[in-house]
């Protein structure tokens, strides 16, 4: 017989089981670590959570990635947010001189797909009605619960009809027709931003992640060999609603009446105003629509939640969205046959469904 | 090597051995984490995450941004009691039991949620 290589040294069978016993026992908690391939981290960023999730990187790298993430959600929630002295604001007091100025290259990026999601939505998505938004008190981080506005003032707003195709651009210049426009970009900022970070974590070679800002996501790629698994939450209930798997790379956007909003003598004010009236919708509780880019599905879910259970389907249509789930008020799902392929139902009991024509 | 030792080498024992010991070392610690009741993950910006189990019994206090957030598990549920912020949307939530569960007190930085067996990767609202 061979003699074992460390036979030869005076060790009984004991010591010599104890030390590949300690091994395995070492080999043991390494696989541990290789069995959680999932890096998960988490931040605070456009005024809500922002949550990375990385599949198959080492921790390391993973880490490294996320905080250019954070870094530049924090750039870019300073030059977009509505009430802080940045290029935003300067760009909105220019609007009200209706004169051509130079456009500052950290917004105008985002002035362009506004633009061209505006149109897509017959501005049902209006980033150009800031002074509403800013009227209802929807623009700060948390708003104070106090009255909402009052209808002279709201009605006065409205008939301005600022728009996001009053905005006219020429080389690196531009101006707003309209004195009234200014841009809050509350509805399509946090998609925007999600999908330059997918870019971003595509050029640092990781495929495989969601990025999750306070509740809508991009996921790219699988979580190992299965694909991400998303759920989505009961808009009135605790818990889960239905849950759906992502084809390799897609947002999921939701839209709901219960995300900011405050309560007055018992009525609930949300923030998704509609342009044309300049209060709330009425008669949507939510929408979610699946969509490659995450800046489109975030504009879709607000327009189509505004555009409600009788007019969602031919503006989803014109929009291009292949996805949407409609909750009504009456809490009746209205849903297109494809997403209802995709979506599984958690609920004990099954909603009632209203099934649309294919999109 | 004496007779004794004919069937069974020393090196067939201590691979035998490592096998009876390592096999459940190896099996609960890849699936302990799969059999385990569902629990709370806590995360708040200064602190980052902490993880409570649903059945004990006890009131946390977090030390979030502006304040500390107090939160109660009870009967398998967990709720925000109070928290430093204005609105109060966070103790309005009221209790929540359920895998992927979530309730966040934004002004004060401070989240929870129910992570269980049936886990989703990310949650949509």
């Amino acid at each position: 017989m061979t003699p074992l290589p460390f036979s030869g040294q005076r060790f009984s069978i004991m010591q010599k089981s104890s030390v590949l016993l300690l091994c395995l026992f070492l080999s043991v908690l390494s696989a541990c670590d290789r069995t959680k391939p999932v890096h998960n981290s988490r931040f605070l960023g456009f005024g809500t959570i922002i949550e990375v999730t990385i599949y198959g990187t080492d921790h390391e790298r993973a880490q490294q990635a996320i905080n250019d993430i954070e870094n530049d959600i924090a750039t870019m929630h300073k030059t977009w947010h509505p009430r802080e002295e940045n290029a935003l604001k300067r760009t909105n007091n220019l609007f009200q001189t209706t004169e051509w100025f130079s456009a500052a290259p950290s917004v105008r990026p985002l002035i362009l797909k506004s633009i061209e999601l505006s149109q897509a939505s017959q501005h049902l998505f209006n980033p150009a009605i800031g002074k509403l938004i800013e009227l209802w008190g929807f623009s700060q981080d948390e708003r104070p619960v106090s009255e909402p506005p009052p209808a002279e003032k709201i009605s006065a707003l409205v008939s301005k009809q600022p728009r996001m195709s009053d905005i006219e651009l020429k080389g690196i210049t531009m101006r707003s027709k309209n004195p009234d426009v200014r841009m809050d970009f509350g509805a399509i900022a946090k998609g925007f931003a999600i999908d330059k970070n997918i870019e971003h974590l595509r050029k640092l070679k990781i495929n495989n992640a969601i990025i999750n800002a306070g509740g809508d996501l991009r996921a790219i790629g699988k979580h190992g060999d299965r694909p991400w698994v998303i759920g989505i939450r009961d808009p009135r209930k605790e818990g889960i609603i239905a849950s759906l798997k992502i084809q390799e790379d897609e947002s999921v956007f939701t839209s709901g009446d219960y995300e900011r909003h405050f309560e007055y003598k018992g009525k609930r004010y949300h923030h998704i105003i509609d342009p044309r009236t300049g209060f709330p919708a009425e008669g949507t509780i939510s929408v979610t629509v699946i969509h490659s880019d995450a800046a489109t599905a975030d504009a879709a879910s607000t327009a189509l939640f505004i555009a409600g259970k009788d007019h969602w389907h031919e503006l989803a249509k014109r929009m291009g969205i292949k996805y949407v789930m409609l909750i009504d008020s009456e809490n009746t799902v209205h849903i297109n046959p494809a997403m209802r392929a995709r979506i599984q139902f958690e609920t004990e009991k099954l909603p009632t469904i209203n099934l649309s024509e294919p999109l | 090597m004496s007779k004794k030792y004919n069937l069974l080498t020393t090196a067939d024992k201590m691979l035998l051995s490592c096998i009876v010991v390592g096999l459940p070392l190896l099996y609960f610690s890849i699936w302990s984490q799969d059999l385990q009741a569902d629990s709370i993950k806590i995360w708040s910006s200064n602190k980052g995450y902490q993880t409570f189990a649903l059945d004990q019994e006890q009131e946390i206090r977090i030390e979030g941004a502006n304040g500390v957030s107090i939160l109660e598990i009870h009967d398998g549920k967990i709720r925000f009691v109070d928290s430093s912020c204005t609105n109060k949307l966070c103790v309005r939530a009221g209790w929540i039991s359920r895998a992927g569960a979530f309730v966040a007190c934004l002004p004060n930085e401070v989240s929870m949620e129910i992570t269980g067996r049936n886990g989703y990767d990310s949650i949509n609202f």
